[in-house]
């Protein structure tokens, strides 16, 4: 089954997001820091990371780089999560290496084609 | 050194370069009396005279700033010593003016003017304590009219009366009465001093040694007067040359009194009005940073929940927590609705703070405005169609664009959504045209139109037009934002409109962004 992280500090964005993908099948494991993201990311081998730009301690960013760095595959693909009004926050989140950018709020309707997008 | 300088004694170097000075005038002066005594006498008048005029000028046009009767009696009665020193001047032995050509009337003049110095004089320092207030402004006019008359009363005695008692007497030399007068004169001015120095604290300190210097020069003077037997002897010249000194010292007190004083009043009052002025400048900027600080942390406060209520509400409607009735889809339907729109309006306020606050940058990519035109039928179509209007998109071929396509987007967006929310019927077009490098959208509607008094408020924030029985969702923000972010990607908006029969904004921008340097 594919393996799909959800890396969200915000505990209601964070279910929303696991329902989703619960709903259509996929096995979600979630983390709350960026830390903790990238520890799991490289011991769970996961098969994509869904992660927030705006967490606690490392960012978004920073996160993505140290997945990027670690021994985990680096074709991971990580996908972002950006608000509209943030103008930047794309570029930077490609720039740290993230495979793609999803932008909040969340659409139930489009979030499912956007992730199997990414996924290989 | 500049007139700047009040309330400072004179730097010694400037005390002696101005003492050299004076001494070299009064040298040359004494040159000129050894060789011709009616040409020394002629220019230590005038020079007199002329400072005496001088005072008199400047207090007179300054005496909206002079708050002190002293000061201003004193200058209009230069006027009058002045002239009668002229008359003096012109009456002297040797000049032939007047008919008879005796030294009694000289003298006579010289004693009136002296007389009429020390007595001005001495109700001026009576009057130290009274200044010129609103209810006394016309104290100016008054002064002026006493001192006329009784210059007026003096001139009549010596000329038309003849009744003013004789000072000289060729042969014998100065009567009684001339010397008896020079203590007199002397007396008052003496007295006038003990005034002033009981007086000390209500003036500035140079303008105070000026003022007593002057008077002291001028006793000087009359106890010199006292003294002499001919009119053309050594004393004789003392007493003119130490009037002229205390003619200059008063001038000096006026100067600092009418102009130098009020000019430093105003200059320090500016300076502090200054310094405040940038103090609050500071505050104000410090305050702007954390009015951008505040939002920028509130607003990703205030959307985290609000993701979380949208996403939730999209995952109930679309039944993957259960299935749902008609009416309970309906409802959630609103939900939705009404938090996409505070959601709106919560990145209107960030998008315009940020560019008020001058932090917005542009995320600059290039993509086909047909695309985004595709876009934009696709979105409102079906709303337009839902009000039975026609939305036409003239869909270009391709024009491509190096620009923010996401702001582009949201003012094209804006425009046809404020068009379609203000016509009942009839049709919205959306067009587009490129001139060179710049590109036109047009965005028309047959709908209700904006009045003339209106269309000068559109776009600014907060303003709302009101349609009576209408009531239309928005916060006033919309127009000013497209206006902001045009004039950012370097464009502007303009509308044409007229009530009934619809509005057309046409909006404009460059195919390829440049930084705008200021805005």
């Amino acid at each position: 089954m594919t393996k799909i992280l959800v890396i969200e500090d915000n505990e209601k964005n964070r279910y929303l997001i696991s329902f989703i993908l619960r709903d259509s099948g996929y096995d979600v494991i979630e983390a709350i820091t960026g830390e903790e993201g990238v520890e799991t990311a490289i011991r769970e081998h996961v098969d994509l990371v869904l992660m927030d730009i705006q967490l606690p301690g490392i960012d978004g960013y920073e996160t993505t780089r140290r997945i990027r760095a670690s021994p985990a595959d680096d074709t991971i693909p990580i996908i972002a999560l950006t608000s509209f009004a943030m103008t930047g926050d794309r570029e930077r989140a490609l720039a740290a290496g993230c495979t793609g950018y999803i932008e909040k709020p969340i659409n139930p309707d489009t979030i499912m084609d956007d992730i199997q997008k990414y996924l290989r | 050194m500049g007139i700047f300088q009040t309330g400072r004694y004179p730097a010694s170097i400037e005390l002696i370069l101005y003492g050299a000075i004076a001494c070299i005038i009064l040298f040359c002066l004494y040159v000129v009396n050894l060789n011709n005594f009616l040409l020394f006498h002629s220019l230590v008048e005038i020079a007199s005279i002329v400072v005496a005029f001088s005072i008199f000028v400047i207090v007179w046009n300054t005496r909206r700033t002079i708050t002190s009767t002293f000061f201003l009696i004193i200058g209009i009665s230069f006027l009058f010593s002045g002239t009668i020193d002229l008359v003096h001047m012109l009456a002297y032995k040797g000049m032939s003016v007047f008919p008879g050509n005796s030294a009694d009337l000289p003298t006579q003049l010289w004693i009136a003017a002296r007389y009429y110095q020390s007595i001005t004089f001495l109700i001026a320092t009576l009057l130290i304590r009274r200044s010129i207030t609103k209810d006394r402004k016309y104290d100016d006019s008054i002064i002026l009219v006493v001192c006329a008359a009784a210059f007026c009363l003096v001139m009549t005695s010596i000329f038309l009366w003849q009744n003013f008692p004789c000072c000289y007497i060729e042969g014998t030399g100065l009567t009684p009465f001339k010397i008896a007068s020079e203590y007199v004169i002397s007396a008052f001015l003496i007295l006038a001093i003990i005034i002033l120095a009981l007086r000390r604290s209500t003036f500035n300190p140079v303008v105070w040694q000026y003022l007593i210097a002057a008077q002291v020069f001028l006793i000087v003077g009359e106890l010199a007067f006292t003294t002499y037997v001919g009119v053309y002897d050594f004393m004789n010249m003392i007493g003119h040359l130490a009037k002229l000194v205390s003619v200059y010292f008063f001038y000096r007190a006026i100067v600092v009194v009418a102009l130098t004083h009020p000019l430093d009043l105003l200059f320090s009052e500016l300076k502090e009005k200054s310094m405040a002025l940038e103090q609050s400048n500071n505050q104000l900027k410090m305050l702007d940073r954390l009015k951008s600080m505040f939002i920028a942390s509130m607003s990703h406060e205030l959307r985290t929940p609000l993701n979380s209520i949208i996403g939730f509400t999209g995952i109930l409607i679309k039944g993957m927590a259960g299935e749902l009735n008609a009416e309970q889809k309906k409802q959630l339907g609103m939900v939705q609705e009404s938090s996409r729109h505070l959601l709106s309006l919560i990145n209107d306020v960030i998008d315009i703070s940020k560019i008020e606050a001058g932090n917005i940058e542009a995320d600059i990519s290039q993509f086909n405005l047909a695309d985004v035109f595709r876009e934009v039928e696709n979105t409102f179509g079906p709303t337009a169609q839902e009000r039975g209007l026609v939305l036409t998109v003239e869909i270009p071929e391709s024009i491509t664009i190096t620009s923010d396509e996401r702001r582009i987007k949201q003012v094209i967006m804006n425009l046809v959504s404020n068009a379609i929310k203000f016509t009942d019927e009839g049709r919205i077009g959306l067009t587009v045209r490129q001139e060179g490098m710049v590109v036109e959208v047009r965005v028309s509607d047959t709908g209700i139109g904006i009045g003339k008094e209106d269309l000068e408020q559109l776009f600014r924030p907060f303003v709302r037009v009101q349609v009576p029985g209408r009531f239309t969702e928005g916060t006033g923000l919309g127009l000013y934002l497209s206006k902001k972010l045009v004039q950012f990607l370097g464009g502007d908006i303009t509308v044409e409109s007229e009530l009934q029969k619809g509005s057309m904004f046409t909006f404009s921008f460059l195919a390829t962004y440049e930084k705008q340097e200021d805005l």
